[in-house]
């Protein structure tokens, strides 16, 4: 079932339709929340809150899809939580030396056709990025976005979404070139 | 072939996004240009990893509020399910989850007062503090069984790591790291007590990750636990509006020297982290 039937359905009283958006994009969401934000938790609370979001207001969407309109919730959440953290003054607790090097277990490495080295690479220069570009990086690569989704989500013009999208890809590929893992070494000729 | 080096252009030539003057100049010149082209490849080669992430999976399931949802009975739903094609088996696991959720509803309802945003959470249970329970037929100073706790636990995420209150002299913490980071820590303003009061304890357990979504190196996250609290008899004891505090009650029929032991339990694989061991730690309480 497409989503605007679904959202059609939703709208018609058929609210266990719902389910199917859930279904359909919890998992694209909150990768979303947790590159940007970092935090498994935080980013939950992130897709729990868009969700609800998303099924109170779905008789107000207009003029975006709902793929979309899932997307702005999220990233305007995803903002609301980073300012929040900039704020908010966090206990710390003592992690000593017992940091292990564990991924998210949430983020299998079986399901990925890279390297466990190359996908923390990769997690860490995104995190790096300015958020602007990264919301689009994200949006666009990991997320399989359009143009002109992105300009929905980020409600900004088109050339703006191109601008940001190839400086952060830029940015990622030579960080990524210059980090230490040696994963991404240079080509021999570079400009 | 133009001169001018085409890397402002790699961005649009991948999504192909070019026009087409574009493209056919963007085409020459890399064909010419050995800079260009090495440049061109290592850039399609890192964005294509880039795109070949793994995509996380949420790790709670996402709850829309009870009070936002439309009345009806649980029959009409399992027939709206099945009209969208999704089999039999599955509608019975379905079922059975919805038992689930009404036991966690019924938890909720006990133990966090916060209105309807506690049916977004999963419900902070102090698991066998209630009349009848396994762990208070127990003797004094017993560990309640692990069983007994798995079986009825079912510890919190929380937002954020919190730290005792500086004022709670009486402390003890317990850090791991066989396997995964941990530390657990339960807390009370004193050891010593008396029939009668209500005592606040503070529980809270955290777990490190190397998170592979994260801006720095060490530690890239930490996921906060609330623990369930139980006692040994004869107190009991109730987690407080889903916070890492509990209330502990002394009966005012404890007599002078007694001691209650106060257990903060995560059970094991709790907060989705299916290697986290179970994680306990005790705290004696003396009655005057």
């Amino acid at each position: 079932m497409e989503d605007e039937a679904v959202v059609a359905a939703v709208r018609r009283g058929d609210h266990d339709a719902f389910s199917i958006l859930v279904d359909r994009y919890q998992d694209r969401l909150y990768t979303t929340a947790l590159r940007l934000l970092g935090s498994p938790v935080d980013a939950a609370d992130v897709v729990q809150d868009a969700f609800v979001r998303a099924y109170t207001h779905i008789d107000e969407i207009r003029g975006a899809t709902i793929r979309a309109w899932l997307y702005r919730v999220t990233t305007n959440c995803v903002r609301d939580v980073q300012r929040r953290n900039m704020r908010r003054a966090t206990v710390s607790i003592d992690a000593e030396d017992n940091v292990i090097d564990l991924p998210d277990p949430s983020l299998g490495p079986e399901q990925s056709a890279l390297s466990r080295e190359e996908v923390s690479a990769i997690g860490a220069a995104i995190g790096e990025l300015p958020a602007e570009f990264a919301e689009v990086v994200i949006m666009r690569d990991l997320n399989d976005l359009s143009y002109e989704e992105i300009s929905q989500v980020l409600s900004c013009p088109v050339g703006t979404v191109k601008s940001r999208l190839s400086r952060g890809r830029a940015q990622l590929v030579t960080r990524l070139r210059e980090s230490s893992t040696g994963l991404f070494s240079k080509s021999e000729e570079q400009l | 072939v133009s001169a001018v080096h085409q890397t402002e252009r790699f961005s649009d030539a991948l999504d192909r996004a070019l026009t087409s003057s574009e493209q056919r100049e963007f085409d020459q010149h890399i064909s010419a240009c050995g800079e260009c082209a090495a440049a061109y490849s290592q850039y399609r080669e890192t964005i294509g990893k880039v795109r070949s992430l793994p995509m996380a999976k949420m790790p709670v399931p996402v709850r829309i509020p009870a009070d936002l949802l439309p009345r009806r009975s649980w029959t009409e739903g399992l027939r709206a399910y099945l009209r969208r094609g999704r089999g039999v088996p599955t509608a019975i696991a379905l079922v059975a989850a919805a038992g689930l959720l009404v036991v966690a509803s019924r938890q909720s309802t006990v133990n966090n007062s916060s209105g309807s945003e506690s049916a977004l959470r999963p419900a902070v249970v102090s698991p066998v503090s209630g009349a009848g329970s396994g762990a208070q037929a127990q003797a004094a100073g017993a560990a309640p069984k692990a069983a007994d706790i798995a079986a009825s636990c079912v510890a919190t995420l929380l937002p954020h790591p919190v730290a005792p209150p500086p004022s709670y002299g009486n402390v003890v913490t317990v850090r791991g790291s066989n396997g995964i980071a941990t530390q657990i820590t339960v807390a009370a303003p004193s050891s010593k007590v008396h029939a009668g009061d209500t005592v606040p304890v503070f529980a809270s357990a955290t777990v490190s990750l190397q998170s592979t979504g994260a801006r720095d190196s060490t530690p890239s996250a930490q996921i906060a636990i609330g623990p369930c609290v139980e006692t040994s008899t004869p107190a009991t004891a109730k987690t407080v509006d889903g916070s890492a505090l509990a209330d502990v009650s002394i009966p005012a029929s404890a007599h002078a020297g007694d001691k209650i032991v106060v257990y903060a339990t995560v059970p094991a694989g709790s907060g989705n982290l299916a290697t986290l061991p179970q994680l306990q730690v005790m705290l004696t309480l003396t009655v005057q």
